[in-house]
């Protein structure tokens, strides 16, 4: 049964994370990881970067966003299949469209299972 | 949630990690929420603490001295290695085993994303491939009759067929639709890039290079191995681009169609910035630092640069702080909107991606950039806007205005000798690609004489052929002094660059031919030379070329030649297809410039900012070729620089109110409309509503001039305004109506020329330069128009306002500069070592005088610099002399210091 690392902050998340996507999947696959999530901060900016970089070293990245919540604790989210990943982007829009640029604002209400967005 | 949720732990090394993990553990058990183990990773490796310490300092806008708990208390937030975290948390086995649970059940990657592009764009019931088959001949009967030669239509056949294979159908009718949207609104628009290889792009509509005239190659377009979609960019008017933009979104809706994002990264000037401030250096010492960077490049400090800013390059926090910074280059800042790359979908687009606000209103785009878009193989269209585009259409209006004519890209006459001459003299100010100093001192050495010559010109002026080493032996073919040489075999290829391959297409044509590729490994080796320049790749390719070539015959001697040349251009090359689009563009402007310097004069001032000069250079040129060039008056002018009629031709130049700083359009809307009967007081504007600062800013333009006043005067008039009785008082007497007369001082020429510049970055009344030039002789400078009597290697001293500087990255460190007095502009080369040892005069002199050496190669002319020398003071001190006398006046009309517009840098 071999880990996995499930949170990992790269520098998509502004001013948090320290390393960019890549060096992060760089890392992991020498370390013998077979897969590594990418949790930014309410953004999917850095998994496309991530997953091209996870496909040249044969390992496998799993798209997932870390949810900063405006009134609540964060959440992991890692989407299954497309239609539950489908659903976390289009939550990450509705806070973006809601927000002044660079901002995302999510509520506990919208990450709901019944509040499907 | 039940069985989706679980409840993440991480070893924090705070001291009670055991306490807290147990009570979580509890929790867990309590309320059915399994553990999952996570070490909350914020970088790859614990040497990147520092940096993300940094991080931190500048977002929550502190110091690392006083930062405190805001940083993480340890180095532990790096990714460990699986055994480390198996140890780790060896008492919470299930903790381990959730953390693989839940990446089983997250089966779901990228490459699943399945991209559809829209399909509603057919008519009549068809599918988007018969939709396209049926515009495109049709396109070809409008663009060739009925008679479509045989080229095209095998051509065509050719694509339809391949466009169908791959499934693009749907992705040219879109951009086919905005095309024709564009043209329908009579907004002008030229594909450009390599979909000008496609012929099926040329009869829709979107190039407008003639295939018949060029040989296209269409797998450098799109070829099947890339497996990567067509991407076709169009260039539109840059003030009407928007229009283009807001039909898309409105098409589309905002939920199928976004733009996509650039990620800005840091640059060493920012992440200097940041890291200093981070470190507690003194804002002085970070001002410094950071301000003595050259412009555009992200060229590395060394000692000798440090210590002469006065830092101490052995200080070992600086040292860090440099470290650091370095480190810090490259990280994604925050997402930007590409220039105008589209991203449209079928289905839901923010299924696919999440959508985001753009800083621009109405706006938004996606959170990925060309790359990752790439990397997905969406298809984006890149709708670009092209200040000559609007430019030239400007100067159609004018031209249809004024000489009847009805002009567009398709119809100016062809093959004009007399714009071909023009060209070869370099005289091109303002004209598309070609007016660049490199280009310039490249025309009159090629002498451009037909069209292709135009698109050889633009291509060679590029550092990939300059690094290939291609410039010299094409041009001394060219001016046949050394026989073209090439293989017969490669004739067809090679004959029309004689010998010398200068385009994409070229090199892609004799891998084809000479060597056996097929048309996607010679696609392969344009772009391995292009982006693999490091991993091996292009080595595979250079045994395959010179191995393949040798087996058909041809020398070694010549295959290494070819590859070598290959090699120089890779990503800077030009496609051919390319530089013809871009030909196009210099062509007609050249003509325009040609035949109607008035018309273009005003279209290229109407369509500021773009290109290479500032409005006072053009303005200067258009007087040059004889264009009487008006001042703006309140009288005269509209918003827009106009002209007006005269008994000869070219026409006269009437300055427009843009040209002045501080005006706007709807102001000046007011006053156009109070001008029926003809403007005959300031007060009638002021009654009129224009503001009592639209009129202090027309009065430092000194546009009062038809109504008697200069300057001086308006603004004494306009002065008296604010106590004029208005409403019930109207017509009764003020203050200021009983005020003296005053005698107001003359103001001196070099006062007037000074607030001119100040008002509108130029002056029709004399040059700054002009005034200075009883102390320039005193100094022995030659005046610019002299430098033609002296000969070639004479040592020279010139001096002049300082326009552009230009420091291309090929040109291993030259600095070019232009500098220009009231006789003319002269250009100088600043070789790199001079360039370090002036470089704080080069970058702040605004009037620079050097001593160097001539250099004459034909009609080319450089002035070798050997020295620098600052004299802004001679500009401080040009109205000094008549502080005197206006001391005296009573109005104080302060010595200005001449603003001028800041010299433009470029690479």
């Amino acid at each position: 049964m071999q880990y996995v690392e499930l949170q990992v902050t790269s520098n998509f998340s502004f001013l948090r994370g320290a390393s960019h996507p890549d060096e992060m999947v760089d890392q992991a696959a020498a370390y013998g990881y077979k897969e590594i999530a990418i949790t930014d901060r309410n953004t999917l900016a850095g998994i496309v970067r991530a997953h091209a970089a996870a496909k040249a070293k044969g390992i496998r990245i799993i798209p997932a966003c870390r949810l900063d919540l405006q009134d609540g604790p964060s959440l992991l989210a890692y989407p299954t299949d497309q239609a539950s990943y489908s659903r976390l982007s289009s939550l990450l829009t509705t806070g973006n469209l809601r927000a002044e640029k660079g901002d995302c604002h999510l509520y506990k209400k919208m990450c709901m299972p019944t509040q499907q967005v | 949630m039940g069985e989706q949720l679980y409840l993440s732990v991480t070893r924090s090394y705070l001291g009670d990690d055991h306490k807290k993990i147990y009570r979580l553990a509890q929790l867990s058990e309590l309320y059915h929420i399994p553990l999952v183990a996570t070490n909350d990773v914020h970088y790859h490796h614990p040497e990147r603490r520092q940096l993300q310490d940094i991080l931190t300092c500048v977002r929550e806008k502190c110091t690392i001295y006083n930062a405190g708990f805001r940083l993480h208390q340890n180095a532990e937030r790096h990714l460990k290695t699986p055994e480390e975290m198996h140890r780790l948390f060896r008492q919470y086995p299930e903790a381990i085993s959730n953390a693989r649970r839940i990446a089983d059940a997250c089966q779901f990657t990228l490459e699943s994303l399945k991209y559809v592009y829209p399909e509603e764009l057919t008519t009549e019931g068809r599918t988007p491939q018969e939709e396209l088959t049926y515009l495109s001949w049709e396109g070809a009967k409008e663009r060739f009759g009925d008679d479509i030669p045989e080229k095209i239509s095998s051509a065509i056949t050719y694509e339809l067929t391949f466009i169908e294979e791959m499934n693009y159908a749907a992705y040219f009718l879109t951009v086919h639709d905005i095309v024709r949207f564009a043209r329908s609104q009579h907004i002008l628009c030229q594909g450009r890039g390599s979909a000008a290889n496609s012929t099926v792009c040329y009869v829709l509509g979107i190039t407008s290079v003639n295939p018949t005239k060029i040989d296209l190659l269409f797998e450098r377009f799109i070829s099947s191995a890339r497996n990567e979609p067509p991407d076709i960019d169009v260039d539109f008017e840059h003030e009407r681009r928007e229009e283009v933009m807001q039909y898309i979104f409105n098409k589309y809706g905002r939920d199928r169609a976004a733009i996509v994002a650039t990620v800005t990264q840091q640059h060493q000037k920012g992440a200097i910035r940041d890291v200093g401030k981070a470190m507690g250096l003194s804002v002085d010492t970070i001002n410094r630092m950071s301000t003595s960077i050259w412009r555009y490049t992200d060229e590395w400090f060394d000692e000798g640069r440090l210590l002469e800013h006065g830092l101490n390059p052995e200080d070992p926090h600086l040292k860090k702080v440099l470290a650091l910074t370095k480190q810090m280059m490259g990280f994604p800042r925050q997402l930007g909107q590409h220039t105008g790359g589209f991203v449209i979908t079928q289905g839901k687009l923010h299924e696919l991606c999440p959508i985001l606000n753009a800083r621009m209103e109405n706006r938004t785009c996606i959170e990925w950039n060309k790359d990752d878009i790439d990397t997905l193989g969406f298809m984006k269209i890149d709708v670009l806007a092209l200040g000559m585009l609007t430019c030239i259409r400007k100067a159609f209006d004018l031209v249809k205005q004024y000489y009847g004519k009805d002009y567009t890209l398709a119809n100016i006459p062809e093959d004009d000798p007399a714009v071909y001459e023009m060209i070869s003299h370099a005289d091109t100010i303002g004209v598309f690609q070609i007016e660049s100093r490199a280009q310039q001192s490249m025309l009159p050495r090629l002498r451009p004489k037909e069209f292709y010559d135009l698109v050889i010109e633009v291509a060679i002026v590029r550092p990939g052929p300059i690094q290939g080493d291609m410039v010299h032996p094409y041009l001394r073919r060219r001016n046949g002094q050394e026989k073209p040489d090439y293989p017969p075999q490669l004739e067809d290829i090679l004959k029309k660059t004689l010998g010398v391959p200068l385009f994409q297409e070229q090199a892609m044509n004799i891998a084809i031919k000479a060597a056996g590729f097929t048309p996607t490994e010679a696609d392969e080796l344009r772009r391995s030379m292009a982006t693999f320049r490091l991993n091996g790749v292009i080595e595979k390719f250079e045994k395959k070329l010179i191995d393949g070539m040798t087996a058909n015959g041809y020398e070694l001697d010549f295959a290494q030649r070819i590859f070598k040349q290959l090699k120089g251009f890779g990503s800077y090359g030009f496609p051919e297809s390319h530089a013809a689009s871009f030909a196009l563009l210099v062509y007609v402007s050249s003509y325009l410039k040609c035949y109607y310097p008035d018309v273009f004069a005003g279209a290229l001032l109407n369509s500021m900012p773009m290109g290479f000069y500032q409005p006072a250079q053009i303005v200067s040129d258009a007087r040059a070729h004889h264009v009487e060039v008006r001042p703006v008056d309140i009288n005269h002018s509209f918003w827009d620089n106009t002209l007006e009629e005269k008994d000869t031709i070219p026409h006269a130049l009437r300055l427009g109110f843009r040209q002045v700083k501080g005006l706007n359009q709807e102001e000046m809307a007011v006053l156009l409309s109070a001008r029926k009967k003809g403007i005959t007081s300031i007060l009638a504007l002021r009654e009129a509503g224009v503001s009592q600062t639209a009129l202090e800013k027309l009065a430092d333009a000194d546009a009062f001039r038809s109504i008697g006043l200069d300057r001086r005067r308006a603004l004494w008039e306009i002065s008296s305004l604010h106590d004029r009785p208005i409403g019930l008082f109207t017509g009764q007497a003020s203050e200021s109506t009983v005020e003296q007369a005053v005698r107001l001082p003359e103001m001196s020429a070099p006062e007037h020329v000074v607030q001119d510049y100040n008002a509108m970055a130029l002056s029709l009344k004399a040059h700054p330069v002009s005034f200075v030039r009883e102390k320039l002789s005193l100094l022995h400078v030659t005046a610019v128009k002299d430098l033609a009597t002296i000969p070639d290697g004479m040592p020279v001293k010139v001096s002049g306002l300082v326009l552009v500087r230009q420091r291309p990255g090929t040109a291993s460190g030259v600095c070019f500069i232009t500098i220009e007095d009231e006789t003319g502009c002269a250009n100088l080369v600043v070789f790199n070592q001079l360039f370090e040892k002036y470089r704080k005069e080069i970058l702040q002199a605004r009037l620079l005088m050097v001593e160097g050496k001539m250099q004459r190669e034909g009609e080319v002319v450089h002035v070798v610099v050997r020295q620098c020398y600052n004299l802004n003071r001679l500009l401080q001190q040009m109205t000094v002399v008549e502080e005197t006398t206006v001391k005296q006046a009573e109005i104080k009309a302060g010595t200005e210091e001449l603003k001028l517009p800041g010299a433009r840098n470029f690479r």
